[in-house]
């Protein structure tokens, strides 16, 4: 996740259940130069999310292009989605 | 009591006159099989703590001979004789500590059978929609289709909404599709039903928030109390990550 600096990245992090301590010591050691939902259950819930953590990445037009995928291959498509932008052209 | 189960003997799939027809819902009183459970439930805590406590594997073994459900079958068995489904479904569901393996498959195709063949109307039916819908190892993926087919011919009103809903909950879980277009029938021709309700949702998370889909935004707010919108991410390649604890 740290690697992807491009302007064009963003992480949106929803979280859900924590208490306001538990969320807090979760993300004490962690950057937060990100968007991090605090209380997010509703929006979990309307996704159909039921475990944790699910991850759904979205192209820069909002469609969901992935799911449920982590580390290496969460890298990949992420990857492939910002090649996809450089072969664009810009609008 | 003896009379309410000799009529629902005589009149299988019969409309009660008093509901409206578009419910069309079969009320069976199940007294008997209610108290017949809770007998069992009482039987079975107090054989599971005598299991616990036992000392040795003799006595283990002793105890196992005598594991409730088997000592209940019979009196389920009078019961669904009687014209009890839910007694079947209960056959169903203890089949394993009672029957060999080998011989289960056959007796869930009899009971099943019988299960929709006369109880399909009945309010507490999507239980076994549920069960049926989740077999894998003791029915076959053909006589599934077959039964369900047959059942969305036969059954009307609320019963037909929910063997709608368990064919697309199957079809959904065999991976094909073709489960959407059941949830679309379901919305369509019975759209004040529950089964309806609880399928839209499931629709829902199926069509909005499934990959190739272009989901609806959503707003939150950060611990500390700014908020954050997902469209505002437009022209960026997003990753939501949602995360916590049960």
């Amino acid at each position: 996740m740290k690697r992807h600096k491009a302007d064009a990245f963003a992480l949106v992090a929803v979280n859900c259940h924590d208490s306001e301590d538990e969320y807090r010591a979760g993300q004490g050691e962690l950057e937060t130069d990100y968007a991090s939902i605090f209380d997010g259950a509703s929006i979990a819930s309307a996704w159909g999310v039921n475990g944790f953590p699910t991850m759904f990445v979205l192209d820069t037009e909002g469609k969901i292009r992935f799911k449920n995928v982590r580390g290496a291959a969460l890298d990949e498509a992420v990857q492939e989605l910002l090649d996809e932008l450089k072969e664009e052209p810009k609008k | 009591m003896l009379l309410t189960l000799a009529l629902a003997l005589i009149s299988p799939v019969s409309v009660p006159l008093a509901l409206p027809s578009s419910a069309l819902e079969r009320f069976e009183d199940d007294s008997a099989y209610e108290e017949l459970v809770d007998a069992y439930e009482d039987s079975y805590q107090v054989w599971r703590k005598e299991l616990k406590d036992a000392d040795g594997i003799k006595a283990r073994r002793a105890l196992r001979e005598r594991e409730p459900a088997k000592l209940f079958r019979p009196r389920f068995e009078a019961l669904a004789e009687a014209g009890s489904g839910r007694a079947l479904v209960w056959i169903i569901e203890h089949a394993r500590k009672v029957e060999e393996r080998k011989q289960i498959p056959a007796l869930k195709e009899e009971l099943y059978g019988k299960l929709f063949e006369s109880h399909l109307s009945a309010d507490w039916f999507e239980e076994v929609i549920n069960l049926y819908i989740k077999e894998r190892r003791d029915v076959s993926a053909e006589a599934i289709e077959a039964t369900l087919a047959s059942a969305l011919e036969r059954a009307e009103g609320y019963a037909r909404a929910r063997v709608l809903l368990g064919f697309a909950r199957y079809r959904i879980a065999q991976k094909c599709n073709s489960g959407l277009e059941f949830y679309e029938q379901l919305m369509k021709e019975h759209p004040e039903s529950g089964s309806a309700l609880a399928g839209k949702w499931e629709y829902d998370r199926l069509t909005k928030f499934a990959v190739g889909a272009s989901p609806p935004d959503f707003k939150g707010e950060t611990i500390d109390g700014e908020e954050i919108s997902l469209y505002a991410n437009r022209g960026k390649v997003t990753v939501i990550d949602f995360w916590g604890y049960w």
